[in-house]
């Protein structure tokens, strides 16, 4: 039985659970059939449903037509169903979308905006490590070396905290992480004048459009290193 | 002719009042406040707030490296606003009781802490400078209807966290009127009393007529940052006020009621209560909220909506029900510029504020929700308060305003008698009537021979001609020349220049989306 990929994206964009859920094992059930390759299958359900849904919910998001809550209703569905594909795609040795580490940065305890970016990222299909509030240059440092990570997502609520984020990505510069990792940066003061003062390598003004941003620069420098590596 | 008025009481008049709840109702939710302190852990990380809150009795619990989860005893909650004053009085620079924190009278000043402002002259939004500080407080010391002064901008940009110091000078030297302040840690409060108290003339007279107020937020929901309530002993302990309140996203650090936000809320800012009234049994307090909303859909704060209104005036009738003076922000607008949304929502705001009576009311100035400061904003509050203000001087009844005698003589005169001419129009008209500055009046040809001016120019005029005419009251230049120094001794020279040259290199395309 192969499943309508249109009707799982669509239980995402419902926030229905239990069908996404249902239609996730009905295709997974599939790989019983050994014509089918597995990982493929889980492939074409993670882009064609899960994401295809959240595609639509991002889309609609950034139209002004749905709110936070029901974005972050169908996020969660999305992970749901994507703890029944990750055996497989791990087991792979597939890589997610893009590895992000995202936290608020050392001296702001306001977490509740970056929280929110995590989710969508996650339910984007990137791997998303939350390491809260409050967060030094050496702990972001830590967990990108620790995850593989490519991306960095530094947020502040504070007008005092953002030259935080300058201090930061001067950190990870002399650390040599951004060879390898690209930075965001967001909240509520932050603006793209700021951003790019600071070398940041992008800057979203919401949640909404952070995922595109965050796809942006995950392409941006997956064509860069695979520059290098062709030069090399 | 006359009527008999002297038993009826009418005289005394009843003022304009906003009332939301019943009694019943105020019970339940301060009693709900209360079941929230006494099961719902308060995360505290302070260790002299610790120290007291234990020695009172209260069960405390671990939690995370952040604090630990401290839960009230009834007797102690009930105990704490008991010993804390029922009213407070703030003075100016000049040591003149100004701000009567009592009954219902409410008073109005800027916000603080915008990262960016428009500037008056190029039209430029832009980061503040200093300068830009000082210009803000000559403007909150020119307009009649602003109150008492809070920085409306910040100088993080050039000084980073040092700059709470200086954005303190700026507005000392500008304003005689009282002053609301930001600080980051202990060192800041005890220069920024300081300078306090060499203007007060010593600590004693300080204490005795205090002009400024130090503002602290609640990092909602039910977590105390430990920086606030290190500052809150040392402030406790040297007998100088305290204002503490929730800074709340209703639908994201509190609930999307604004019944259950408001709860939370009060908890939030009584939980601070009980901390000050440890330390120092009587210390001043005032019981402060942020009553913010989750835009839900575009994740922004948002000030102009409806439910911050009613958040607003929920909150400040339980503040009255305990008998607590209360502060909370007012005259905010979403909007970006000085439009038709920021003359509605502002006026709006004002209003609801008066009529619940809350005492202090910090917003003027403030577009985009605290993002963007505006002197023309200030202009723009100005302008509002002075309307709310003679709205709620309401209406006394007696003979004098029924004016029956003067209708009488209309009545009885020639047939085209008119009331323009009457001793008792002139007696009175300048009084009963309240004048417009920057709202136009006038008909069609006179406003197009003035140029079509829109608000926002006539605000700009306003702003630009205080800025260019009005110079405060010096203060004397012995004192001007030692706050100069502690303004600069609080900063760290050395840490701004290494963080202004030192730069990372642009690797890549810079990504706005």
């Amino acid at each position: 039985m192969t499943i309508e990929f249109e009707t799982l994206a669509q239980a995402i964009v419902d926030g229905d659970a239990d069908t996404a859920l249902a239609l996730v094992q009905d295709g997974l059930g599939d790989q019983k059939n050994p014509d089918l390759d597995e990982l493929a299958n889980a492939k074409e359900i993670l882009n064609k449903g899960l994401i295809g849904g959240m595609d639509i919910i991002s889309e609609l998001w950034i139209q002004e037509k749905i709110f936070i809550p029901e974005v972050l209703i169908s996020a969660k569905v999305m992970h749901g169903c994507m703890d029944h594909l990750r055996p497989i795609l791990e087991a792979s040795n597939e890589p997610p979308r893009g590895i992000c580490v995202i936290g608020t940065v050392k001296g702001d305890l306001h977490d509740i905006g970056q929280n929110i970016v995590g989710m969508m990222l996650k339910g984007n299909g990137f791997e998303v490590h939350n390491i809260g509030p409050n967060s030094s240059p050496e702990k972001f440092a830590d967990k990108v070396r620790e995850t593989g990570a490519n991306l960095i997502g530094l947020s502040a609520l504070l007008t005092t905290t953002m030259p935080m984020q300058r201090e930061s990505i001067k950190y990870f510069e002399e650390e040599g992480l951004l060879e390898t990792a690209a930075v965001m940066v967001g909240g509520a003061p932050v603006t793209a004048d700021w951003a790019e003062k600071i070398d940041s390598d992008g800057y979203a003004p919401d949640a909404a459009t952070t995922v595109g941003l965050a796809k942006q620069l995950v392409d941006d420098l997956a064509e860069e290193l695979g520059q290098v590596a062709a030069t090399n | 002719m006359a009527m008999d008025l002297r038993w009826a009481g009418l005289d005394q008049q009843l003022s304009p009042r906003l009332t939301v709840l019943s009694n019943d109702q105020k019970k339940v939710m301060i009693n709900a406040a209360f079941e929230v302190l006494t099961r719902a852990g308060n995360r505290v990380g302070s260790k002299p707030a610790l120290e007291v809150l234990r020695k009172a009795g209260c069960r405390i619990e671990p939690c995370d490296e952040d604090g630990e989860k401290v839960y009230f005893p009834q007797r102690l909650i009930e105990e704490c606003i008991r010993s804390a004053p029922k009213r407070f009085v703030m003075y100016d620079r000049n040591g003149e009781p100004k701000l009567y924190c009592e009954g219902r009278n409410s008073y109005f000043s800027p916000t603080s802490a915008c990262p960016k402002m428009w500037d008056p002259y190029t039209g430029e939004r832009r980061a503040w400078k200093k300068e830009d500080i000082g210009n803000a407080a000559r403007i909150t010391d020119y307009l009649p209807n602003l109150d008492a002064m809070f920085a409306l901008g910040s100088l993080a940009d050039d000084y980073g966290f040092d700059c709470f110091v200086h954005e303190v000078h700026a507005m000392m030297i500008n304003t005689e009127k009282p002053i609301i302040y930001l600080s980051n840690d202990v060192p800041d409060t005890k220069a920024i009393c300081e300078m306090a108290a060499l203007i007060a003339g010593g600590w004693d007279r300080l204490r005795e007529r205090p002009f400024l107020l130090q503002y602290d937020e609640v990092l909602s929901p039910l977590k105390h940052k430990n920086h606030a309530f290190d500052k809150f002993c040392y402030l406790a302990e040297e007998g100088l006020p305290i204002r503490y309140g929730a800074f709340t996203m209703s639908g994201a650090s509190s609930p999307v009621t604004i019944q259950g936000a408001v709860v939370q809320s009060l908890a939030e800012a009584l939980v601070g209560l009980i901390v000050s009234q440890l330390v120092r049994p009587g210390v001043p307090y005032v019981m402060a909220i942020l009553p913010g909303i989750m835009d839900l859909k575009f994740g922004i704060l948002s000030s102009g909506a409806p439910e911050y209104h009613l958040f607003h005036s929920l909150y400040t009738e339980l503040c009255h029900e305990l008998e607590l003076p209360v502060m909370a922000t007012a005259g905010i607008t979403d909007s970006k510029i000085v439009d038709a949304q920021a003359g509605a929502e502002t006026l709006w705001s004002y209003l609801c504020a008066a009529l619940s009576g809350c005492h202090m009311n910090i917003g003027a100035g403030s577009l985009e929700s605290h993002l963007i400061g505006s002197f023309e904003h200030l202009v723009l509050s100005n302008e509002c308060i002075g309307a709310v203000r003679r709205f709620m001087k309401g209406a006394p009844v007696n003979d004098h305003t029924l004016a029956l005698d003067v209708i009488q003589a209309v009545g009885d005169g020639l047939p085209n008698k008119i009331f323009v001419d009457q001793e008792h129009t002139m007696n009175c008209y300048l009084e009963e009537q309240w004048q417009p500055e920057v709202f136009n009046r006038n008909n069609f040809q006179s406003w197009t021979n003035k140029g079509q001016k829109t608000t926002h120019d006539w605000c700009n005029d306003k702003v630009r001609w205080i800025l260019e005419n009005h110079t405060p009251k010096q203060l004397p230049d012995e004192i001007l020349k030692q706050l100069e120094e502690i303004a600069q001794g609080a900063t760290d020279e050395a840490t701004l220049a290494v963080s202004k040259t030192k730069k990372a290199k642009r690797r890549r395309k810079f990504r706005a989306a």
